[in-house]
């Protein structure tokens, strides 16, 4: 099986590479996917998927239906890219999808379009093979992972999939692991420390206190743990007031509650030794208006997840991969610097939905100036997540030789 | 009538052309499933074009390994049979996926020309219900669609025939009771009473039945599990243990071909000669016991000119048992190859 696997796979090499090239070269800022989830869509088409949709967020949804109503596969990747941080930077510019010593650069190379492409491909090469499925393949391109904490992701769960009748059993995500089987990562919060005072020296004060006196993170750390704002002022209601934006890692088990107790906490103590000064901590709030015009709250709250690497997921995902011929690497995201995350938190704290990354590209790379990643890898990674999908919800082959016999 | 004869493979496809039963080409496109077939069938096209087969319109046949309950004979190619294909894909996914992709570009190659295609399974239909039957829940047999089938029917249906024929010259008057023993990559041996199978060692899948160049064949299903479960290789890396590195290859340590194995004088290869003879032996001797007693012995398949190195260590024994008939000590040789069986196919419809 997993001869032919490679041998189709060769065949749709060179639409694999221009398809990865094309969604570089097309503009998907966060909230502004509208581009590239029309040239997903087509591609979806070319590869003849049995459904292709896009819903209501702006999420692009192919789907190759098995025999049987599940189990359920879902394979996920973003369009949605950060703003180039400084364009200046890029030789040429962030959008040229130049191929350059074998490998392929461009704003979201690494996070995630080489993943996006390498899962629609994935899919593609198991229709192309006709290794019928048992459950349904479910692949998605998904708008607002980067400034939205995930909503695409959320919206396509609760609202387009249930629609479809389609409820995942499992999920991979295209992100950026190295072709590393990655299980899960640390979360993040972002709050506000809102500091109000009649006497505005107090509460520069305390601003100043507050801002210096938490920030401390151990300097020698490859791991960011938390990042304080400058504190912004303005008067309301007659009061001097400010507001300290905090981004805050979020452990294992940590809850955002606790944190924004302790955060208060210090905060007050530190605020105090300025004089009267009223303290108020909450996670950041706000409203997000989608590519399609869509308006959802949201919560800036990434939750840690994890995994079970014991998990059927991650077992058949090793085994799969294994048999393959693919190097098998399990390992979880180092996030190292903040504002840095997956939708696996929504999907598996929120909906409880076993989840698994695994991405050609490397997770240094995501955000970074002059992005890139290895044409062989997004290769590999289509190969391995279409092994994967096959393990997961194809028909095995078990029993069966593979040449005449 | 000419026609010409395919037979995918994984990474090839064999093609001869026949003028009325005469062969008058025939070869292999290599690289098969890096070009996809539609390249290859062009290839044999030109080829076919050139000894000039295309120019009475020529009969196509396409070999298929595997086609269930749903092809219990040869069939036109056609929207029809390629939805009764899709039916069957889940019993066999690996070999009628290439069939389905085959025979779509069969019809863009071969416009026009009458195909077939022609099944290894088809002869097993009518297999008796004792012997297709697994001793399980007849409602997950039905649901799972598992029963006993085997793979070289097209060999063991010929060779039957030729061999009741020519009981019948000699005088026999009743059903012959044939022993069939095809010798191929994965061998396999019937045993046919007139022209209806009774008993096959394969199974479900080519898994089960004598041990093959790279299959072990029959196992305990604990060790399927085993290798799955407990030595952690999932079920893709115990099929590919057990199909693609195991068998006669397994015992010898290298890759090797049955012909090496039944021939070679290499010290390596007596423990695998031994161990697949002697299977044959039981396999033989069960089939004989199937029938009651055996008229007539006759092999076949692609290495069938070793059939006196199986025939002088397996009958012998079944001899002094008492069950073979005095002519069956006489086995006979089938010596068309698949390409022949397949274009007389053609001639059949």
């Amino acid at each position: 099986m997993y001869d032919l696997l490679k041998g189709k796979l060769e065949g749709l090499q060179s639409e694999l590479m221009s398809f990865a090239q094309a969604l570089l070269r097309t503009h998907s800022l966060s909230r502004d996917e509208s581009s590239a989830a029309a040239l997903v869509e087509k591609q979806l088409r070319a590869l003849d998927f049995d459904t292709v949709t896009t819903d209501k967020l702006g999420n692009v949804v192919g789907v190759l239906h098995g025999v049987e109503d599940g189990p359920n596969l879902l394979l996920a990747s973003h369009m949605d890219t950060v703003a180039p941080a400084d364009e200046s930077g890029w030789p040429g510019t962030p959008w040229s999808g130049r191929v350059e010593n074998g490998k392929l650069y461009g704003l979201g190379a690494a996070d995630c379009k080489g993943g996006l492409a390498a899962q629609v491909f994935a899919a593609g090469l198991l229709k192309r093979s006709l290794l019928p499925l048992r459950g349904n393949l479910i692949v998605a391109a998904t708008v607002a992972e980067e400034n939205g904490i995930s909503i695409g992701m959320r919206g396509l769960i609760e609202f387009t999939l249930k629609e479809m009748g389609l409820r995942p059993e499992y999920a991979i995500l295209g992100e950026p692991t190295d072709l590393g089987l990655y299980y899960g990562h640390d979360g993040r919060a972002e709050l506000d420390i809102r500091l109000r005072s009649n006497n505005p020296f107090h509460l520069a004060d305390a601003a100043d206190l507050v801002a210096n006196g938490m920030g401390d993170t151990d300097p020698l750390s490859a791991v960011q743990a938390m990042l304080m704002g400058k504190p912004q002022f303005e008067d309301r209601h007659g009061l001097r007031c400010a507001t300290i934006g905090v981004e805050h890692r979020l452990g294992p088990e940590e809850a955002v509650d606790g944190m924004v107790g302790r955060m208060r906490r210090e905060a007050e103590r530190l605020a105090q030794l300025a004089g009267a000064v009223e303290v108020e901590v909450s996670v950041r709030e706000h409203s997000e208006t989608l590519a399609s015009g869509m308006v959802m709250k949201v919560k800036r709250v990434t939750h840690a997840w994890s995994t079970d690497p014991f998990s059927p997921l991650l077992s058949r995902a090793r085994q799969s991969l294994a048999a393959a011929g693919c190097v098998v690497r399990p390992g979880k995201w180092r996030l190292s610097r903040l504002g840095m995350g997956t939708s696996g938190s929504v999907l598996s704290n929120e909906f409880h939905i076993p989840t698994i990354g695994y991405g050609p590209g490397r997770e240094e790379e995501a955000h970074s100036q002059d992005e890139s990643v290895e044409v062989a890898k997004i290769v590999e990674c289509t190969y391995g997540t279409a092994a994967m999908a096959h393990g997961l919800v194809g028909i095995p082959v078990f029993g069966w030789i593979p040449d005449e016999i | 009538m000419n026609t010409v004869v395919l037979i995918p493979g994984r990474r090839s496809l064999r093609y001869a052309g026949f003028v009325d039963s005469g062969e008058t080409c025939t070869g292999t496109i290599r690289g098969f499933r890096w070009q996809g077939p539609r390249a290859a069938l062009d290839e044999v096209r030109t080829i076919v074009q050139a000894m000039g087969l295309l120019d009475d319109a020529p009969s196509v046949v396409v070999h298929g390994l595997f086609g269930g309950e749903e092809f219990p004979a040869p069939v036109s190619l056609g929207k029809d049979a390629l939805l009764r294909l899709e039916r069957v894909a889940r019993q066999s996914p690996l070999h009628v996926a290439s069939l389905i992709e085959t025979a779509l570009a069969v019809e863009q190659v071969f416009p026009g020309a009458p195909a077939r295609l022609a099944f290894e399974t088809s002869f097993f239909v009518d297999l008796p219900l004792r012997e297709r039957t697994y001793a399980v829940s007849p409602d997950l047999s039905h649901k799972l669609a598992l029963r006993r089938w085997g793979y070289h029917g097209l060999f063991h249906e010929s060779a039957a025939r030729e061999a009741a024929r020519r009981l019948r010259k000699r005088g026999l008057d009743c059903p012959p009771r044939i022993l069939s023993i095809c010798l191929d990559a994965q061998p396999e041996i019937a045993a046919v009473l007139g022209c209806r199978p009774i008993t096959v060692t394969s199974g479900a899948t080519p898994l089960e039945g004598l041990p093959g160049e790279t299959n072990s064949g029959e196992i305990d299903p604990a060790v399927a599990l085993a290798l799955a479960g407990e030595a952690g290789l999932g079920p893709e890396g115990a099929n590919a243990l057990l199909v693609g590195e195991s068998g006669l290859s397994g015992l010898v340590g290298r890759r090797v071909r049955l012909d090496d194995v039944l021939t070679s004088t290499r010290n390596d290869c007596v423990r695998a000669r031994e161990v697949l003879l002697y299977r044959m032996l039981l396999a033989s001797g069960a089939a004989a016991a199937a029938l009651g007693g055996v008229d007539a012995v006759v092999f076949s398949g692609r290495y069938v000119s070793c059939s006196a190195v199986v025939a002088h260590d397996v009958l012998p024994h079944l001899e002094r048992a008492g069950a073979l008939a005095p002519q069956a000590a006489q086995w006979m040789i089938f010596a068309k190859p698949l390409e022949g069986v397949l274009a007389e196919t053609a001639s059949l419809q």
